[in-house]
């Protein structure tokens, strides 16, 4: 009755016009989502292909081969991605080493003071990368590291080395494994705590013993989520940049990732090499797809194992006897004291002295906050500040609209355009950071369109490295409040745009907000990106960081921010935390 | 008024095309109540979500009291916010974020075309908490709510802003048995009061009859009979809608001619008289149904039948009491006939059987 006109009655032609602006909304997403991610590989592909010995690409240069056979004979190539991949599969293999006794211990038996372990264990989540590395080179550096000096000292050897060495691929892989241990953990965490117990109690019942059932049901039911992790975070592994950047470089360890970045900025000061590096990174490009297409399959198959039931009922826990539990609470304390309290006090202890000093009592007397005020007092440190802030949060916002929008596209309108996107974003969660970063960084030296050398650069890359960790966020968060809810309101004759408002962004809010404060941690944190399209007026912390790192210039003032980032980014992964358990509680 | 002309809608997926809508074609009178009865997969959500508008039909009219909110061939396509409808979903679709009185308000808030000023709104909401009987729940959290409050408070929220078409999909069947019942006539109640056209969903072929004027039974997406409740359920005018309807007796039987207002068949029983319903030539093979409930039973003196035609004489084999009714297999010769009696009291093992000619149904084998 609202909408009837009576005297136009029969005549009236109203053609719909939402149709239309859906469809246009559509492809213009479309359009600025392969933008931001395919194009700038397109510009490595087309990089991989010219000559660039004196010359950038996209400069009248000849098409050549060069740069793969360039990549393709040299042995150093086949080096470098027999390290990438033993340092990515040992990190992972040490990190899980860890992880899963955990798991077990804190999900399924009755540990003491659960809670508060969980949250040891997560802790280092609050850690950057390479905090961590700059932690453990102070820590295991081989002549004045103090692990190296105390063990030196108690043990009596006198050859003034070792006996631990940070700078090699031990080194990179203990500290990588250590930092893989909270993520992984929360990726897996939740199939312990789920675990349906009645396929356990029906082995029991069925007369099989403990060991039995562990081997021949709890395993294999948990092993698809726990090879989901291994695969997912061996991808992680190949792009890590930060380990192998702050630790790997100095000992003459090179991964893929920062053979890329050694290729774009020739230590020695000369052209960068951005054919060979591209073409570098489309080999990259190819061992990261790889492993995206496993872990699809994983992913895959991981659907045939019901192993959660959805009532929210929380297993009986197993009773853990005196010794084994004694034991197993020593575990947890080594190894909240390797992976947290060692690496803080080193940084808190360095940012406190004027210059470097080993531990001694004498030495504490010269303790000062003067490497604490210069952070506050820099005018250089401000602007810095206010340039990650800025680009966090431009990234954060940007990344998790596109991302909400995406994934509401491709959940309600099945088009063609979107499955492709779908699987688009799903692939690119596998593209490096540093893959990401040298692309758009060709690109837009080609494209004048005055954002090279901004904040600005660094923000498209962080759209074009997040978005697709943002949808994977917003479906689930989106497939949750179910399409009902969105028609119920336009049969109530709200237009689009009222639903929008109204019903669905108040819904989608928890999970979008977790998003933004993700990224934002991700961002203001990133060593890699930053560093890699790093001009004078786009200094970031993380930066600006491994610019002083890297020049030795002032040690103090490194570890006063480093702990100040930490400080921050620890209380915003709390943040993130708490929205988790929120989402997690069952409704009603 | 509603009326479907040649409406028709596909879905693709990934390889298949399945015709969900075929050529459908319908009129809903003004004031009354519609039902869609089918099984899962027939088409009959489709058909709704294509009159409120939420899809489109590939092609086909759709005229709302004499004016298209959808035609293929003029190309109108009136958006589901401007049709002024109101719509039950089977889910309820409450929204979490609202209490009570936010839901029910929202049409009024925010639909298109609203003008409402605050006190009417409130007038009007608490009118229609009051009339599902949830006045005093106005200010509860929609997430505190039982899936029967749930329902009531989806009730209210579709007819609050007095829309000119009701529409409802399955508003029943999360519901558990005993509440459904109870929810079932009030809502025919309500139905009743309010005369508002109404296009009601559902799988439940009690739930059809007790709500309906008119009951539709699709199946693949068509419309294979609408008929009053009583018609359908005693004279279904296909095997499948025998079927689905509810237990039927079927009996192999041979057209011999006609008599009367009646169609004679053979069968091995003996002769039956039967509905006339289309041309048949005799000799023609055919099924004849009889809903167990049809069948009457007739007493110690062999009385209750009218006159001797359609009257056998059995041999009672099981007797299974079920609280409202008592289920007895006759043998009747070689063959079974089921009866659903609701005297419970202990039968005599030689029976005799009365199949009242209106109830015994002729189908093509």
């Amino acid at each position: 009755m609202a909408v009837e006109v009576p005297h136009l009655r029969g005549r009236r032609t109203v053609v719909s016009t939402a149709g239309l602006g859906r469809r246009l909304s559509r492809w213009l997403l479309l359009a600025v989502l392969a933008y931001l991610i395919l194009v700038p590989l397109g510009m490595l592909l087309f990089s991989s292909f010219r000559d660039t010995t004196n010359r950038l690409p996209f400069e009248a240069t000849p098409w050549t081969l060069s740069n793969y056979s360039n990549v393709f004979t040299s042995g150093s190539t086949y080096r470098v991605l027999g390290i990438s991949l033993g340092y990515a599969a040992g990190s992972l293999a040490l990190a899980f080493l860890i992880v899963l006794p955990l798991a077990f211990l804190l999900e399924r038996t009755d540990f003491p003071m659960q809670r508060t372990l969980r949250l040891v264990v997560l802790a280092p989540l609050g850690l950057p990368a390479f905090v961590g590395a700059m932690a453990w080179i102070l820590l295991a550096e081989s002549k004045i590291g103090l692990i190296n000096l105390v063990l030196r000292y108690v043990f009596g050897i006198t050859s003034g080395e070792g006996p631990f060495n940070i700078y090699s691929i031990g080194g990179m892989i203990f500290v990588t494994g250590l930092l893989f241990v909270p993520s992984i953990y929360l990726m897996i965490s939740g199939t312990f705590t789920r675990f349906d117990p009645a396929f356990e109690e029906s082995s029991a019942t069925s007369g099989a013993s403990f060991l039995t059932t562990l081997r021949r049901i709890t395993v294999p039911l948990l092993s698809p989520s726990i090879l989901g992790a291994a695969v997912f975070f061996m991808i992680v592994g190949i792009e890590a940049f930060e380990v192998p950047a702050f630790i790997g470089i100095p000992g003459g360890i090179y991964t893929l990732s920062t053979r890329v970045y050694y290729l774009v900025n020739p230590p020695t000061g000369g052209l960068p090499a951005y054919g060979v590096a591209a073409a570098f990174g489309v080999v990259t490009l190819i061992v990261a797809g790889a492993l995206v297409v496993a872990y699809r399959r994983v992913l895959g198959d991981r659907s045939r194992f019901v192993t959660v039931g959805s009532r929210g009922f929380r297993p009986e826990l197993i009773k853990l006897r005196p010794w084994p539990r004694r034991l197993a609470v020593s575990g947890v304390g080594l190894y909240a004291l390797i992976a947290i309290v060692l690496p803080i006090l080193v940084l808190l202890w360095e940012s406190l002295l004027p210059n470097y000093a080993d531990f001694s009592i004498s030495s504490l007397k010269q303790l000062t906050f003067s490497a604490y005020s210069q952070v506050f007092s820099d005018p250089s440190t401000g602007s810095i500040v206010v340039h990650t802030v800025v680009m966090a949060s431009v990234s954060a916002v940007l990344i998790m609209a596109l991302a909400s929008l995406t994934a509401w596209f491709a959940l309600r309108d099945r088009s063609r355009g979107f499955k492709v996107a779908e699987f688009v974003l799903f692939a690119s969660v596998g593209i490096p950071s540093v893959i990401v970063a040298v692309s758009i960084g060709l690109l837009y030296l080609w494209l004048h369109v005055g954002i090279y050398g901004t904040i600005w650069i660094l923000v498209l890359a962080m759209a074009a490295r997040y978005i697709p960790y943002g949808t994977t966020v917003m479906t689930p968060a989106l497939m949750q409040v179910g399409r009902d809810l969105e028609d119920a309101s336009t049969m109530c004759g709200a237009s689009q745009w009222q639903t929008l408002r109204r019903i669905l962004f108040p819904l989608i809010w928890p999970s979008f907000a977790r998003g933004m404060l993700w990224t934002f941690i991700q961002a203001a944190r990133d060593a890699t990106i930053v560093v890699l399209l790093l001009s004078i007026g786009n200094v970031t912390i993380g930066s600006d960081l491994y610019q002083t790192w890297a020049s030795s210039a002032n040690l103090s003032y490194a570890c006063a921010l480093s702990i100040l980032l930490v400080i921050v980014s620890s209380a915003l992964t709390l943040l993130v935390l708490r929205f988790d358990s929120v989402a997690r509680r069952p409704a009603g | 008024m509603i009326s479907f002309r040649g409406v028709t809608k596909t879905f693709a997926d990934a390889e298949r095309r399945h015709l969900a809508l075929n050529e459908v074609g319908f009129d809903v009178p003004q004031g009354s109540v519609y039902v869609l009865l089918g099984p899962s997969g027939c088409g009959k959500t489709t058909l709704l979500r294509c009159l409120a508008g939420i899809e489109t039909p590939d092609s086909g009219e759709i005229e709302v009291d004499g004016e298209a909110v959808f035609s293929s061939s003029r190309g109108v396509m009136v958006p589901a916010h401007r049709r002024g409808f109101g719509f039950v979903f089977q889910s309820y679709a409450i929204w979490p974020h609202m209490n009570v009185f936010e839901n029910v308000a929202y049409p009024l808030r925010f639909g298109q075309g609203q003008r409402v000023s605050r006190d009417e709104l409130g007038r009007r909401v608490l009118a229609a908490l009051d009339m599902v009987g949830l006045k005093q729940y106005a200010e509860r959290s929609a997430t505190r709510l039982s899936g029967g409050q749930q329902q009531r408070v989806a009730l209210a929220r579709a007819v609050v802003h007095e829309p000119r078409v009701l529409l409802m999909d399955e508003p029943l069947s999360n519901l558990d048995a005993q509440l459904r019942a109870q929810t079932r006539k009030q809502l025919a109640e309500l139905l009743g009061k309010l005369g508002t056209t109404t296009v009601y969903v559902t799988h439940d072929q009690i739930e059809a009859m007790a709500l309906a004027d008119v009951v539709a039974v699709m199946h693949d997406g068509m419309i294979q009979q609408s008929a009053s409740p009583r018609e359908l359920y005693y004279r279904p005018a296909t095997r499948f809608i025998a079927d689905f309807m509810g237990d039927m007796n079927w009996l192999e039987a041979t057209i011999r001619g006609s008599e009367g207002d009646h169609v004679v068949v053979d069968t091995a029983l003996g002769q039956l008289r039967c509905v006339t319903n289309g041309e048949r030539r005799p000799g023609t093979p055919v099924t004849v149904g009889i809903r167990p409930l049809a069948v009457r039973l007739l007493d110690a003196a062999g009385n209750g039948s009218n006159g001797r035609v359609n009257v056998f004489n059995g041999e009672l084999t099981e007797t299974m009491f079920l609280g409202d009714a008592t289920a007895l297999t006759v043998r009747v010769g070689d063959n079974v006939v089921e009866v659903l009696t609701p005297d419970a009291q202990p039968h005599q093992p030689q029976l005799g059987l009365y199949l009242p000619p209106d109830s015994c149904v002729i189908y093509d084998r």
